[in-house]
């Protein structure tokens, strides 16, 4: 965490966090802030948690114990779900028979007033390259194309948190330059990452295992 | 590849704004209906043939029971609601049951495709009220439902001799509307089922053909037993198809429309608690996404 940083209020907030499926627990005891700007990627290895967090962060699964705040908002809620930028499975989670940009329209027209949506879309779809295959339905799209559009979805409406499920994975070179340059241009962004990527966690400002933390 | 202009970060800074905007207030009600009208209609664009194919599909149903009718002869008009002949009877509940089919047979399948797909994860992860999202979800199927119920008693009037000459048109507009925002209701808690229950899906389905069969669709409902004409009299779904009968033989159309009404702002705000309830149980199950 750079200087600058130290002196930012947290923006997302966990404590005492625990979730279960069923009677399987997936992670229990967890404590963690993050402040604006910063970066934290998750590890673990595969099974130990590290969407499940990212998905009770962003209101998509609930804890069963403890809580989480963003903004001072409980996770979950319309202020907070305002806050968040979510993107779990990037190869998933697009509309197959929409084109890329009406799939990152719908999502702007959700998340923000109409005179805004078109130019929001239009500068994710620059930052990220989605321009030249943008009108082509997502069924078309390699995983990498996949994932550039649900990245860009996440970065709809200048959200204060972002919760990132191995974004670069199926990006290619050039992708994750874009990738990381956008993350860039938004300094005052916290992130939360999960990654199994050596270069990802190399640019995060910190890293937590959750494969050490108690079940 | 493309590379970006990178003088955007002007622009960066002036749609940075609309998350906080979002967080104070969010997109209106009708915003987010809007959103959902479009993105259908987006999606539709590419789905012209089942579009044809399922004309042809109603179309075919309707010769069915066309054929069926020239071989009943029911002299009593009476016992079917004031119907000329069983076609005129059976074609007025085939039309109004493509509403019904549209609302909850497709929300069901619509909404566990998109558990499968993620994009029902990714939409509740957007700042929008569950309510809204239910209405948002349900409200294009419903208006294709009507377009298509429409269509079809015009052609079963053009081709089929389907009695309309004492109609009141205001009346047929207005319980069809009235009933495919019932239908709705319908569908928005079948759907909250799919959502919330891993076997919802078939429990829908079954719920829609006992609502066919109830609503008086295909036989008059004097020939339920008693305990079921009760629960047949409290279904929208058969106010719905009384009306439109009633308004196309030209009767007195007003009292079922308002008990239409009244109905449908009882089920309507109910059904959408039943889908937010849905989310809720989904999230705590970690099953918004199915895939």
């Amino acid at each position: 965490m750079s200087t600058s940083e130290r002196g930012r209020p947290a923006v997302l907030r966990i404590a005492g966090a625990r979730c279960s499926v069923g009677r399987h627990r997936i992670f229990s005891g967890l404590d963690l802030e993050v402040r604006a700007g910063e970066r934290v990627h998750l590890d673990g290895p595969n099974g130990s948690g590290k969407t499940t967090v990212l998905r009770c962060v962003g209101g998509t699964m609930c804890l069963d114990r403890g809580r989480i705040q963003i903004g001072g908002a409980p996770a979950g809620s319309g202020r907070a779900r305002a806050l968040t930028g979510l993107c779990v499975d990037p190869e998933q989670g697009l509309y197959p028979r929409l084109s890329g940009h009406d799939n990152l329209l719908f999502a702007a027209r959700l998340r923000m007033p109409a005179g805004q949506v078109g130019d929001a879309v239009d500068l994710v779809e620059r930052e990220l390259a989605i321009t030249p295959f943008a009108a082509r339905p997502a069924h078309d799209y390699s995983a990498g194309m996949r994932a550039r559009v649900t990245v860009a979805r996440a970065l709809l409406g200048g959200p204060a948190v972002l919760l990132l499920d191995e974004p670069t994975r199926s990006l290619d070179a050039d992708g994750r330059v874009l990738f990381w340059a956008a993350l860039d241009r938004r300094p005052d962004v916290a992130c939360l990452i999960a990654s199994h990527l050596p270069g990802d966690r190399d640019r995060c400002d910190r890293s937590l295992d959750l494969s050490e933390r108690p079940r | 590849m493309t590379r970006p202009s990178w003088g955007m970060s002007a622009r960066l800074a002036a749609v940075r704004g609309a998350g906080s905007e979002a967080a104070a207030g969010g997109v209106s009600a009708p915003g987010v209906v809007s959103a959902f009208i479009r993105r259908d209609l987006a999606e539709g664009r590419l789905f012209r043939v089942s579009v044809v194919l399922d004309l042809g599909y109603g179309l075919v149903n309707l010769l069915i029971f066309w054929f069926i009718s020239r071989v009943l002869h029911h002299p009593d008009p009476v016992a079917l609601d004031g119907a000329a002949t069983f076609f005129d009877f059976v074609a007025v509940g085939l039309a109004f049951m493509l509403v019904v089919q549209a609302t909850c047979t497709q929300a069901i399948s619509r909404i566990q495709e998109h558990q499968r797909t993620g994009t029902l994860e990714a939409t509740t992860a957007l700042p929008v009220s569950g309510h809204v999202v239910a209405v948002g979800w349900g409200v294009y199927p419903m208006l294709l439902g009507i377009v298509r119920s429409a269509l079809y008693l015009g052609l079963a009037q053009m081709l089929l001799g389907l009695t309309v000459g004492h109609a009141d048109w205001l009346g047929v507009t207005v319980v069809l509307v009235l009933g495919a925002v019932a239908a709705l209701g319908l569908g928005i808690a079948l759907a909250a089922l799919a959502v919330g229950y891993a076997h919802g899906a078939a429990a829908g389905r079954l719920a829609v053909v006992g609502v066919g069969f109830l609503s008086g669709t295909y036989f008059p409902v004097a020939s339920l037993p008693v305990p079921w004409r009760w629960i047949s009299a409290a279904l929208p779904t058969r106010m719905a198809i009384d009306g439109l009968r009633t308004a196309l033989t030209g009767g007195a159309w007003g009292a079922i429309a308002l008990l239409l009404a009244a109905a449908t702002a009882v089920c309507l705000p109910c059904s959408t608690w039943l889908f937010t309830r849905a989310l809720a149980r989904s999230r705590r199950k970690g099953t918004l996404a199915r895939g």
